[in-house]
């Protein structure tokens, strides 16, 4: 029986979910709940991350390339903190595993503890009024920010929360702008690649036919620290060839120069030519972007050489890994307050389906 | 009858009341207040006043203030790529506003994030500083031709934040400064006996204080004439970075302040009501100046003695303002013992 979620409703199911980095359970539990009648094996990942199979028919027409194995590889954590230690007010001092803006924690809310149970809590603010004038304008150092989730004492906070728990935003999904057209939701970095692979995985398991090669989809952990489980991922897997799906910071706001521009949201999957840490392989990208012109899906290259994903790691696995990376431009990531284009995301599983339609037949 | 508090507060922080318009809130805020009141007395200054009365000829008149309006933005512009430029109202907090969640109160209600540079762009210096207000930029979703269409210069832009729970009793949100105190007067004013009133009770929910000007207060006091006055306005809870002496503890009751611009007879009253009918209460000395209405409200016509009640919160002016409800109802239970009590100002 099929199942009736769609796309955008397993985003806001995952998006509202706990899971900064080193506490990926309760994602991947969902996310495995939702592809296990639409894979043919899982693979374990002692890292936690959730490996699955879609079998090829291994036979390819003759003198068609293909891949012997393409993964599908997106990120499962999200940015946010650990509980460092609580105060005798009852107070949590915290870790942030935010990246380098802590701009964005001051005042917000947010969830605290495990995968299996959480509480809200509030990053608490000195009042202005107390502050010097001359400080108003000066950032919250992260020593000064804290978590007030209404305890009154340590004895009180560690009858629900300890030391070395986690923390995240609490964020609405909402959906919003000229005819509801962007979404705006916590930890669509990288949710949203989760969502469209579990489409994918749908889609692909439903047709009459499946592709020569074996598809590996991979949702990964600890990205967001550079240490990636997709790293072991691609070990296990052992692919010849991955696409890396993310979310890279967009820029295409008022105030932004052009050169400094990344991709703009509406225009399709941005397609990385280099980042930070990966040189694509070109001739792989250029026949992803020869796929999305051929079928009319719009597509972009991004336009700055800025950021990393899980390429960094995949495509130095074993004996090197052809890759490729198709990013949903989104504003304002690593904040509670992602927003993507809801197109982008339509305009990227098609991209993923015309590449997997075109791996059945492929001549050269 | 007695309201919810964690209702009651939910209900009214979610009347946009941004300063300069508490009326737009007008019927709403009257259906819910309807019923622990007599009587509705709308007044030009935007002051929403709301009366209940003893029953008794030629009672006198117990004023209680709580300032209905809140910290908020307008719209002084649109940008070519359909972002909105904001001034703000009141004092706003540019620490917590990169990507800060809003509500544009345009001809429709719409949602928007206030902008925050992407990392890249940004260098490590940047990171220690806050934005400027004037290079805010709200990202709404739409383009500048549409939006132009449904939000004009002007338009009023506020917190997005619902009431929430924290554990326990505390509750978390905007504009609990000041519509937590505005939820104890209301809560005071039900709670009170009829037959053991001893003041007609006007509860004023006022415009304009954040704006800095306690226009509304003093322009509604003008207009009542009343005998004694109690302003109830939010204080600093205690807090990491806030003094001990210039704070309240959250859950230990409402804080009186000693002040040289309050009246000393009032307060003492109150504390010994506190005392008599065991009220869990705090002082806190704001030698100069309380910070709140009280001050204007004391120089109205030939001159109101004047108490100020506050209830404790943090993280004061943003949009997670935090607050113990029992603070509410100890402060609520006080305003109820002062309208029944005779002798408040003998």
């Amino acid at each position: 029986m099929k199942q009736d979620w769609t796309t955008m409703s397993l985003l806001e199911e995952l998006s509202c979910a706990f899971g900064p980095s080193g506490c990926e359970d309760a994602v991947a539990d969902i996310i495995r709940s939702r592809i296990a009648m639409y894979c043919d094996e899982f693979l374990p990942d002692p890292m936690g991350g959730v490996l699955a199979r879609i079998c090829g028919t291994g036979t390819m027409e003759e003198g068609a390339v293909s891949p012997r194995r393409l993964m599908l590889s997106c990120h499962m954590d999200e940015v946010g903190f650990m509980i460092r230690s609580i105060t005798e007010e009852g107070l949590l001092k915290i870790a942030s595993m935010c990246g380098s803006d802590t701009r964005v924690l001051a005042g917000r809310r947010v969830l605290v503890g495990n995968a299996a149970f959480q509480v809200r809590g509030v990053f608490g603010v000195k009042p202005l009024h107390l502050v010097k004038s001359a400080d108003r304008g000066s950032a919250l150092d992260i020593d000064e920010l804290y978590v007030d989730i209404g305890a009154g004492s340590r004895q009180a906070a560690e009858e629900v929360v300890h030391v070395g728990d986690f923390g995240t935003f609490e964020s609405d999904f909402v959906s919003f702008g000229q005819e509801s057209g962007y979404i705006k939701g916590k930890a669509l970095d990288d949710r949203l690649g989760c969502a469209v692979l579990c489409s994918v995985m749908r889609r692909v398991y439903e047709m009459e036919k499946r592709p020569a090669c074996d598809l590996y989809f991979a949702f990964t952990c600890r990205e967001e620290l550079g240490i990636s489980g997709a790293r072991t991922a691609a070990y296990r897997i052992d692919p010849d060839y991955a696409i890396v799906l993310e979310a890279t910071a967009a820029g295409d706001i008022s105030g932004t120069p052009e050169y400094r521009q990344v991709a703009h949201l509406g225009r399709g999957g941005a397609l990385s030519l280099m980042d930070r840490s990966t040189i694509y392989d070109r001739p792989f990208t250029d026949w992803i972007l020869e796929t999305a012109m051929g079928e009319n899906i719009p597509c972009q290259i991004k336009q700055y050489v800025s950021g990393g994903n899980d390429a960094a790691h995949i495509h130095k696995s074993r004996t090197g890994v052809r890759c490729a990376a198709v990013s949903a431009p989104a504003r304002y990531i690593h904040t509670a307050s992602n927003v993507v284009a809801k197109k982008d995301i339509e305009s990227i599983e098609q991209l993923l389906m015309a590449v997997i339609n075109r791996l059945y037949n492929e001549k050269k | 009858m007695y309201p919810d508090t964690k209702e009651l507060v939910t209900s009214l922080t979610s009347i946009m009341s941004i300063s300069g318009q508490e009326e737009q809130g007008r019927e709403t805020l009257c259906s819910i207040l309807q019923p622990y009141f007599d009587e509705y007395i709308p007044d030009p200054s935007g002051t929403h006043v709301f009366v209940r009365r003893c029953g008794k000829q030629g009672a006198p008149k117990l004023l209680l203030d709580a300032h209905f309006d809140e910290i908020g933005m307008m719209v002084r512009d649109i940008t070519e790529e359909g972002f909105l430029r904001v001034v703000s109202i009141g004092g706003l907090d540019r620490r917590i506003l990169p990507a800060a969640e809003v509500l544009i109160y345009g001809k429709e209600t719409l949602y928007g994030v206030i902008g925050a540079v992407p990392p890249h762009l940004q260098k490590a210096e940047d990171y220690k500083q806050a934005p400027k207000i004037e290079e805010l930029l709200i990202d709404t979703g739409y383009d500048r031709e549409t939006l132009r269409t449904l939000v004009d210069i002007g338009t009023p832009v506020g917190f997005y934040e619902k009431t929430a729970s924290l554990l326990g009793s505390r509750i978390c949100g905007r504009s609990m400064d000041n519509k937590a105190c505005c939820a104890a007067a209301v809560l005071g004013a039900a709670m009170a006996k009829r037959e053991n009133m001893a003041w007609d009770l006007y509860v004023t929910l006022s415009a304009r204080e954040e704006a800095g000007m306690a226009s509304g207060c003093s322009a509604a006091a003008y207009r009542i004439r009343p005998d004694a006055a109690i302003v109830t306005d939010v204080t600093f809870a205690s807090a990491p970075g806030v003094r001990e002496d210039e704070s309240g503890k959250m859950g230990n009751g409402p804080v009186l302040s000693l002040s040289a611009v309050t009246d000393r007879r009032l307060t003492e009253r109150l504390l010994q009501l506190c005392r008599q009918r065991e009220i869990s209460c705090q002082t806190c000395v704001d030698a100069c100046d309380t910070g709140t209405n009280a001050t204007m409200l004391s120089l109205v016509g030939a001159g109101i003695p004047t108490a100020v009640v506050s209830v404790p919160i943090t993280s004061m002016h943003t949009y997670n303002e935090t607050v113990d409800t029992v603070d509410i109802e100890y402060a609520a239970a006080l305003f109820a013992a002062a309208a029944e009590e005779e002798g408040l100002r003998s």
